[in-house]
């Protein structure tokens, strides 16, 4: 085992050792630009050791990314000459905002590149010494997810109901709930009245303005599991403005956020 | 050693951006570990966030909150959990978007054996 000391070194080594290349990657015809956002995304989620992606669009070189452990650490466009711009990073590790601003900056430059392309392709370099080390980066999956999310077609209302549909064995009764229509979907139409007052309290206590439940984003969910021998877990799944309530069998937690990705159509990661 | 037992857990649970220690009683994060250094402002966003989810009680009574909770986004999945039913300690952790949670609560658990021995036991 490596202590403390040698640690570093050793990943050092590892990583001057390694190969540059990733691989047999000819590039790849594309329709959309989400898809081929995906592309450089996954690209660099998969990129572990320390490297510099350059990526070509339609055959131009237009994009160098430094990535390592799955995060974007620094990116720059190239122009026609191959000269790149100014590197915009993730350096700051004590400043949250710049580095969520460079992410959005990094989205909208990926999605002004992909979508005037057809096919891209990439190849790797070593990353010049300086270092990786000292750079906080960004999770490349959590691009990902976002893209993925503002790429979905679907109706909030039918991803509702096919996450319904997986997840029927685990739920007890369910509404679905839009601005002022609450559509009782499973179980007594008797309990709606009452998960629409729990799930109502629930959501002030998600959006209460004394410390944010996280980033706007364009769904939710809740998950919540009582104290003592309680029958039901309550669950609020929020998607744009449809609101599902349900009561869900205690203890199914882990079940229904996997079904939740699923239906949403991300899979949940396989456990390590 | 608080901090040997989050870090233990970061390790165990795969996608955990950071692990926390919080007791709701003071509105404090007592321990937290993580890659990366965190605000202030969002430790303490957290703990309210953790504050408020486990005092609801959704038809269990006023006198009853709620054991755990785990709200999911597409940026991360939190999950608070109490060390005991009534006690004012809380485990809490951020997850990556994808990372499954099957393993969290069982490894929180252990979290808790480490740091309250004698009340977990009172428990068993």
């Amino acid at each position: 085992m490596a202590g403390d000391a040698t640690e570093p070194a050793l990943w050092q080594a590892l990583t001057s050792a390694s190969a540059y290349g990733l691989g047999a990657d000819t590039g790849r015809t594309l329709t959309t630009g989400a898809e081929g956002a995906a592309l450089v995304l996954r690209r660099l989620a998969d990129t572990m050791l320390g490297r510099r992606l350059i990526f070509a669009f339609d055959g131009a070189e237009r994009l160098r990314c430094d990535a390592e452990m799955g995060r974007l650490l620094a990116f720059s466009t190239l122009d026609s000459s191959g000269a790149a711009s100014a590197p915009n990073g993730f350096e700051n590790r004590d400043d949250s905002a710049a580095i969520e601003n460079a992410a959005a900056a990094f989205e909208e430059t990926l999605a002004g590149l992909c979508s005037r392309a057809s096919d891209i392709s990439v190849r790797s370099e070593a990353l010049v010494a300086g270092g990786t080390s000292t750079r906080a980066g960004f999770p490349v999956e959590r691009l990902l997810a976002r893209l993925q999310s503002a790429d979905a077609e679907d109706e909030p209302a039918a991803r509702l109901r096919r996450f319904l549909d997986k997840a029927q064995d685990l739920i007890a009764s369910a509404v679905i709930v839009q601005g002022d229509t609450v559509d009782p979907v499973k179980g007594p139409e008797a309990d709606a009245g009452a998960l629409f007052r729990v799930s109502s309290d629930l959501l002030s206590r998600m959006n209460a303005p004394e410390g944010a439940a996280g980033a706007p984003t364009r769904w939710r969910l809740l998950i919540v599991a009582g104290v003592g021998q309680v029958q039901n877990d309550v669950l609020v799944a929020e998607i744009d403005d449809h609101l599902l309530l349900a009561t869900a069998r205690a203890s199914a937690m882990p079940a229904l956020r996997a079904l939740w990705l699923d239906a949403l159509g991300t899979a949940a990661r396989p456990r390590a | 050693m608080t901090h040997d037992a989050l870090r233990n857990f970061r390790h165990k649970i795969a996608g955990c951006e950071i692990a926390l220690l919080m007791d709701l009683s003071t509105g404090t994060v007592l321990a937290w570990d993580s890659d990366l250094k965190w605000p202030q402002e969002e430790l303490d966003a957290l703990c309210g966030l953790a504050a408020r989810l486990l005092s609801a009680a959704p038809g269990n009574g006023p006198e009853m909150g709620m054991m755990r909770a785990m709200l999911a986004t597409e940026t991360g999945c939190q999950v608070f959990q109490r060390g005991t039913p009534q006690g004012d300690e809380v485990f809490g952790c951020i997850l990556a978007p994808e990372a499954a949670i099957d393993d969290v609560f069982e490894a929180a658990a252990w979290v808790f054996d480490d740091l309250l021995p004698g009340d977990r036991a009172a428990l068993a």
